[in-house]
């Protein structure tokens, strides 16, 4: 069996919503496209998108960080849209796991929109289908691409290398390597979908600072410090926990 | 779940026609022969019950983003409900209309018994499939329950009842069976009231164990949704959810109890103790009220399913019921905690 996929590290992942943009400018032009959009320029722009971006605040003041989750087509293994398709549009791929929508036999009735637990399909109104991410399968096995860019739109725009593509059934792929190593884990798996992307989580950072040249820094600046300094470690070090 | 017109139009109308298809085939079997129905009724009631089917249909290529295709609808017959379902509505239809052929044609009782019993099959698999459809999304606690499908063949029954016995009272008055046929209306509506109550209190209680914390996976009971991701809203922030104050919510429970069942059996007990009376315009009047509180009922069945997508939003709230302050703010809004 194969299962492409994307791992996407929470750790590194900046909110910087470039993703979802090359994915939104790939795909509208692509073989998925175009990916309509109602009111662009007005005060309510909607649109369809295949991967979207959204933005958490986890924990309470002082200890709270700020979690941004890019999340499109978990590509499942299980995967209840296919289930429920009553036309048969919505199919898993057997080669590689991929799923995904034929648009000429959608008849446009959302019922596998309803099917996701994730909310990764989005209904076109303009063409009366369903859309969702490809997992760029227009790029993948794209020859006219050169091979070093035969990868999803949003994994190589990614700025900050949060995300890597690969087959997670294949163990000495890219993305098994960051499953393995960065303790990857499944969005929601009480859904029952056995969902194939995987997130790896936020790692808790420990730098160390040393007291007296901040304490000096502080000086230089005219600034109070002894008031602020809340923890003097005193071994430099940057440890993994999980969150 | 944002609550589609074409979809409550095609559940309500087809099961007030699959209803009154099914009570009036066990009305031709047992008193025809009797005379104590009259082909007639028999005829005018088959007439009005592929009407509403009829109606339903048209209302749901309204539904399709590609109508012209929804034939294909039926190739994956084996496993989705929503295929059952576009295979069994034409079945029922089709055999509606060789029943009434073959009672208008006069032909041999067998044969128009047969195509009514197949009739009465078709009619019961579509109640199933239909309301299998929304009872077999898994995600959606309010409808995933035994109660869907009984409510849809229970609700459906009621109106076709209640449609049967004014098409009795205008085609047969003064003939006993529509003086009985009310105590069948007055029972199904009881029981339908029960039953939507119990209903009601379910869905005040249903709510998935999976939340935020799954749906992120991180182990935080602190989380707070910052930013949807979007300039305004799109599509999983609005077919997925409604915003509803409790107020709201609770006035149209009020109103569907009221509309659909309660005053309806008030009328069918009128009825029920007054034998004499030529009640087709009652019994109309009933039909009316219990369409269109099952057009409020099936709008608020799609408004109460809450759907765990809604969780990476900030939507996945108990009760449905949305915290007024918030259920103002555009669909897609951060919301505050
Ligand atoms: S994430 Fe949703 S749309 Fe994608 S395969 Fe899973 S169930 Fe289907
Ligand atoms: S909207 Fe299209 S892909 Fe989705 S279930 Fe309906 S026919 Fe299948
Ligand atoms: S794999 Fe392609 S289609 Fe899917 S989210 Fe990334 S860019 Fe979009």
């Amino acid at each position: 069996m194969s299962q492409k996929a994307l791992v996407i590290d929470l750790h590194k992942c900046v909110g910087c919503h470039a993703c979802a943009a090359n994915c939104k400018a790939w795909n509208t032009q692509g073989e998925a496209g175009p990916l309509t959009d109602t009111n662009p320029y007005g005060k309510d722009p909607e649109g369809v998108w295949f991967n979207r971006v959204q933005t958490y605040e986890v924990g309470k003041f002082p200890d709270v960080e700020v979690v941004h989750l890019p999340k499109s087509c978990m590509h499942c293994k299980n995967a209840p849209c296919v289930e429920v398709c009553p036309t048969g549009a919505s199919y898993k791929r057997m080669e590689d796991g991929i799923v995904l929508v034929n648009y000429d036999d959608c008849i446009g009735c959302k019922y596998c929109s309803w099917a996701c637990p994730y909310g990764c399909r989005e209904f076109d109104e303009f063409e009366g289908v369903m859309k969702k991410c490809t997992l760029c399968v227009d790029r993948i096995y794209n020859e006219a691409l050169p091979e070093e860019e035969r990868k999803p739109a949003c994994v190589i725009t990614c700025p900050a290398k949060a995300r890597a593509f690969g087959d997670i059934d294949e163990p000495d792929s890219e993305a098994s390597r960051w499953i393995a190593e960065g303790k990857g884990y499944k969005l929601m798996p009480e859904s029952g979908a056995d969902p194939s992307n995987h997130y790896l989580p936020k790692r808790k950072v420990k730098i160390h600072v040393d007291k007296e040249a901040l304490l000096k820094i502080a000086q230089l600046a005219h600034i109070d410090m002894t008031r602020h300094i809340i923890c003097d470690s005193d071994s430099v070090s940057e440890d993994v926990a999980q969150p | 779940m944002y609550p589609e017109m074409s979809l409550v139009i095609l559940t309500v109308l087809a099961g007030v026609g699959q209803g009154m298809f099914i009570l009036l085939v066990i009305l031709d079997a047992l008193f025809l022969k009797s005379g104590e129905v009259t082909p007639h009724f028999l005829t005018a009631a088959a007439v009005v019950s592929l009407v509403f089917p009829l109606i339903g249909m048209a209302a749901s290529f309204f539904h399709l983003g590609n109508p012209m295709r929804g034939y294909k609808a039926i190739f994956k017959w084996k496993r989705s409900w929503l295929s059952r379902e576009v295979i069994f509505l034409p079945a029922f239809v089709g055999l509606d209309m060789l029943y009434l052929l073959l009672l208008y044609s006069g032909a041999p009782e067998l044969y128009r018994l047969f195509a009514g019993f197949l009739g009465i099959v078709a009619a019961m698999a579509l109640y199933l499939s239909s309301a299998m459809l929304y009872a077999a999304i898994r995600f959606i606690k309010e409808w995933a329950t035994a109660l869907t499908p009984i409510n849809f063949v229970l609700f459906g029954l009621t109106s076709g009842a209640a449609a049967a016995t004014a098409a009795a009272h205008y085609t047969m008055p003064g003939m006993a069976i529509g003086y009985l046929l009310s105590y069948l209306v007055a029972f199904l509506a009881a029981f339908s009231l029960v039953m939507k109550g119990l209903t009601f209190q379910y869905n005040a209680s249903a709510y998935s164990d999976i939340g935020i914390k799954n749906a992120l996976g991180m182990n935080n009971p602190h989380i707070r949704l910052m930013d949807t991701g979007a300039a305004y809203a799109h599509y999983n922030t609005k077919e997925y959810f409604l915003p509803m104050t409790r107020r709201q919510n609770d006035l149209r429970q009020v109103l569907v109890l009221g509309i659909s069942f309660f005053l309806p059996l008030l009328m069918a007990l009128y009825a029920a103790y007054n034998p004499a009376l030529k009640l087709g315009g009652l019994f109309s009047t009933a039909t009316l009220l219990i369409v269109t509180g099952l057009i409020l009922e099936r709008r608020l069945f799609f408004m109460q399913g809450n759907h765990i997508q809604n969780l990476y939003y900030g939507n996945y709230r108990r009760n449905v019921v949305q915290n007024p302050a918030v259920s103002k703010a555009k669909p897609g809004t951060p919301q505050p905690k």
